[in-house]
């Protein structure tokens, strides 16, 4: 085989190989799915990969999403992000200030003001954690048990 | 080209085994090739995606930087698609195209072309240019935060960056045989303990890599993780999981043993390949970083050089 074949055949290959990874890259792109697999949080004390699956399929722990997200009754809404609500919030997109921006009635909310995220997850995950005694402990030395520092 | 420079060699031993420069590399794109093919089991078309990104821009580079600096095209010798190939294999599935691009530039036209070409590189090209992009992104080489989507059927956390943060309890869970298999978090190419083994016994069955820098290299590993593991069983995992997670196997196969950037007498070989295996463990353990590989290698490519110098009184006179 001549040197010069042997490089066409190497292009070849070359433009058949780009058209296949464009082909991947442009017909099969990696969607997140409906419901969330994990979230990862990236915050100022580390990163901290929540898996949701685990959470709210019968692989895990079969949770209700009323189970940790506000409980819409009365509504049909379409699930949102924690994050269109509870600040830090995206930027550009019109989000409530206040439980009070969407509810009218004072009495279906327990308090007007909107929580930090970090306040909320905080909230969340370590009143759910210490309520059945599972997974890791929560207390002042214990961030880097789901923080990773 | 006509430097009298290119006829004066390094002393004895040589090690011939009666096949070329191109031989040599298609021969360790075959071998890659098992690994790959698991990875494209575990993380799907996105794994295509980015190894055919890889393959076709590395030659695509390659070309064009022998076009500018008017050299004799060097694509056919397979050197360009081998270090696209083990760059695509250190990436997670999700890596976007132009990072996929971007770091095939870093390799071929950094990492190897401005050196001088095809053995003239001082370190291993896939490794420099993951090194600088991890640095540059680091999102990007968050395996944690890049397969987030992907519906995983084991463990879908990176075992590495889990047991640096949390302790052994964290990975105790995980069957060292699911992590010899592949199924794990990591790098499309690089989860796969047996299809890289396959691919490295291959390799140093038809000569193609000397048995002495990956036995060295995984010797180096076990033995300092085994040492981390009895000094602190809860804060340190076993020596298995080390060798099993993250780089380790195919930087002891495919990444160390680079050509140009490697020690060629046997005791350089064996000091090279287990102070990779000692430093992966120090940084992964001691260091800053959940997995050390990349800046091990790179370590000991640098110091390739003057370890190179420990080989056999040469006989007779030297001029």
């Amino acid at each position: 085989m001549t040197s010069k074949k042997h490089r066409m055949i190497v292009y070849g290959v070359a433009l058949q190989l780009l058209l296949v990874a464009i082909v991947c890259y442009a017909a099969f792109p990696v969607k997140p799915p409906e419901e969330p697999l994990r979230l990862m949080y990236q915050t100022n004390a580390g990163k901290v990969l929540f898996d949701h699956q685990m959470h709210a399929t019968t692989k895990g722990y079969a949770l209700a999403c009323a189970d940790c997200h506000h409980p819409h009754y009365d509504a049909e809404l379409e699930p949102m992000s924690c994050s269109m609500c509870h600040p830090p919030r995206p930027e550009g997109i019109k989000t409530p200030e206040s439980c009070l921006d969407c509810h009218d009635d004072i009495s279906e909310i327990e308090n007007t003001e909107i929580m930090k995220r970090s306040d909320a997850f905080h909230s969340q995950c370590i009143g759910c954690h210490d309520q059945y005694g599972q997974g890791p402990p929560s207390g002042p030395e214990g961030c880097g048990q789901c923080h990773v520092l | 080209m006509n430097s009298p420079n290119k006829l004066i060699v390094s002393h004895a031993p040589f090690w011939h085994i009666g096949s070329g420069v191109p031989e040599r590399n298609y021969n360790i794109l075959v071998a890659a090739l098992p690994a790959v093919l698991m990875g494209v089991v575990f993380f799907g078309i996105p794994a295509i995606g980015v190894i055919c990104m890889a393959v076709s821009s590395a030659i695509v580079w390659e070309m064009l930087s022998n076009l500018i600096a008017k050299r004799t095209d060097t694509v056919a010798d397979g050197h360009a698609a081998l270090i696209g190939l083990i760059f695509g294999m250190l990436l997670p599935a999700t890596a976007p195209w132009w990072l996929v691009i971007t770091g095939t530039f870093m390799a071929i036209v950094i990492g190897k072309q401005i050196f001088g070409g095809i053995g003239a590189n001082p370190f291993n090209p896939a490794v420099l240019s993951f090194a600088i992009l991890s640095i540059a992104w680091r999102n990007y080489f968050d395996f944690d935060a890049q397969l987030v989507n992907f519906n995983l059927e084991y463990p879908a956390f990176y075992p590495l960056v889990a047991a640096k943060a949390f302790g052994t309890a964290a990975v105790d869970s995980i069957p060292l045989m699911d992590l010899f298999i592949g199924k794990e978090v990591g790098g499309l190419g690089s989860t796969s303990g047996v299809a890289l083994m396959i691919g490295g016994i291959y390799l140093i069955a038809r000569g193609f890599v000397r048995w002495e820098i990956p036995v060295a290299f995984i010797a180096g590993l076990l033995i300092t993780a085994g040492l981390f593991h009895l000094a602190d069983p809860g804060k340190y995992a076993g020596a298995l999981f080390h060798l099993l997670t993250g780089y380790s196997l195919i930087a002891a196969f495919f990444l160390a043993t680079e050509d140009s950037s490697s020690p060629v007498n046997t005791v350089p070989m064996l000091i090279y390949g287990a102070v990779g295996g000692v430093m992966t463990m120090l940084i992964r353990n001691i260091g800053a970083y959940p997995e050390g590989v990349i800046y091990a290698v790179l370590l000991i490519n640098l110091m390739n050089p003057l370890i190179d110098k420990i080989r056999p009184k040469a006989i007779g006179k030297v001029a």
